[in-house]
């Protein structure tokens, strides 16, 4: 063989197995991140019994009713309802405080790469009532985190966030304009970047068009709705089956208005998107099984 | 069957130009396959696509393209410039996936860069051997 060949061919071997190493780091082999310790906070007893507020949603009430959990401090109610040639999990939760609403990270750690874990395990490992999945903060190098009041990334990025306060209250805000410190002052509890928003100050505001493609599809879905202080409606659509198309943006901020929400919020969906209720995953993970993610957010028996 | 002065200028030139030939099409077959990929790619992409992976085929496309015109106007190009040009298209190839793999899953990696860095710098170093050798081959 000419020793330009030669040349030709080991470059190409090097070339093949660099590339391999590139696809295993970013997709298969965990690696970084650093351990975040659960946060120890103190729910003081609710000195009034904790009732459901308002109505329900007639959307729900013509839902079967597949899970509830009551006590002091919180009513949960999950409901299967049907939209959009979708089945649809709601979960309707009423809490007496915010700080109830939990994030758990897989294996405790953020920052790193493909250190994933399944809804399921994460929840069990928080003796969980309730969880969903999240942002996947950690699939990102870029983008704002706040977790359990504490900031875990301060860098902006590009997208819209989601804030959950400890006084139950909800808002979105654009990251480029905010502080990460003066949300956490003003009382952030939970921060989620993925986004789109899809309801703002009562007004849908998700778009197929908003040049992200995924918007546009009809995909599985995850996202969370805020109807009043510490009401909060959590839903996952199942997708991409016969059974269950699954919706696209604008199809989910419509599910989460006709569930009373004044603000709502999309995360992570596809194969992601899972809700997970007293020991059971409630809806269709997409994959089959429950595929792994970077964090989730549950809601602990009390 | 009579093989008419036409058809024989033609197999001559084919005969003359068969390195150039063989080139060409290992080029136009290179971006057929990369638009097969991105075709298979997309069914499997839940409504994602990338532009990087979309058009990967312009790659071995205009490179091979040029590559071929050069050897058709001056055919004096020698294994090593040639060995070169290929490696870049190679590596640019191979970023240009890589890049949209990343954009359909949605996440990034730093890693790409390096391929087009790579990529482009050997290109330079192939455009930089040819006009060496054509001058030691003048003189």
């Amino acid at each position: 063989m000419k020793q330009k060949s030669k040349l030709l061919l080991i470059y190409n071997i090097i070339l093949f197995l660099f590339t391999g190493f590139v696809l295993l780091y970013e997709f298969v082999i965990p690696h970084g991140g650093y351990v975040i310790d659960d946060p120890e906070i103190v729910i003081e007893a609710p000195s009034e019994e904790l009732i459901y507020p308002g109505t329900i949603p007639s959307t729900l009430q013509s839902g079967t009713v597949i899970g509830t959990y009551t006590s002091d401090y919180m009513i949960i109610t999950i409901y299967q309802i049907r939209a959009y040639s979708s089945n649809v999990y709601v979960a309707d939760v009423v809490v007496s405080d915010a700080q109830l609403i939990l994030s758990a990270l897989a294996y405790n750690s953020f920052g790193g790469s493909n250190v994933t874990q399944t809804v399921s395990e994460m929840a069990t490992d928080h003796d969980a009532i309730f969880a969903i999945n999240a942002d996947y903060a950690s699939h990102y190098n870029e983008g704002f985190v706040i977790k359990n009041g504490k900031i875990l990334r301060s860098s902006a990025s590009g997208r819209d966030a989601a804030v959950l306060y400890k006084d139950g209250s909800f808002n979105s805000l654009t990251e480029s304009d905010s502080n990460i410190n003066d949300i956490l002052d003003d009382g952030a509890w939970q921060l989620w970047s993925f986004g789109p928003v899809l309801i703002k100050n009562g007004v849908s505001v998700a778009s197929v068009n908003d040049g992200l493609q995924r918007s546009a599809a009809n995909n599985p879905r995850s996202a969370i709705g805020y109807v009043d202080t510490n009401h909060f409606m959590f839903v996952t659509v199942d997708g991409r089956s016969t059974s269950s198309t699954g919706v696209d943006i604008e199809e989910l901020a419509d599910i989460m208005a006709s569930l009373n929400c004044t603000e709502a919020y999309n995360f992570d969906g596809g194969g992601s998107a899972t809700m997970w209720f007293d020991n059971e995953v409630v809806n269709n993970p997409s994959e089959g099984d429950e595929r792994g993610v970077g964090d989730c957010v549950y809601i602990s028996k009390a | 069957m009579k093989v008419t002065k036409e058809g024989w200028a033609i197999v001559s030139i084919l005969v003359k130009h068969k390195e150039q030939l063989k080139l060409t099409l290992k080029y136009l077959l290179v971006s057929l396959f990369l638009i097969l990929f991105n075709y298979i790619y997309s069914l499997f992409a839940h409504g994602v696509s990338s532009n990087y992976m979309s058009r990967a085929y312009l790659i071995p496309l205009i490179g091979g393209g040029l590559l071929s015109l050069i050897m058709l106007a001056f055919n004096n190009l020698t294994d090593l410039a040639k060995h070169l040009w290929d490696m870049g298209l190679t590596t640019l190839v191979v970023g240009s996936l890589l890049h949209g793999v990343f954009d359909i899953y949605g996440s990034e990696s730093s890693f790409v860069k390096i391929f087009f860095i790579v990529g482009i710098l050997l290109l330079f170093i192939s455009i930089i051997v040819y006009f060496n050798d054509s001058k030691k081959s003048k003189n």
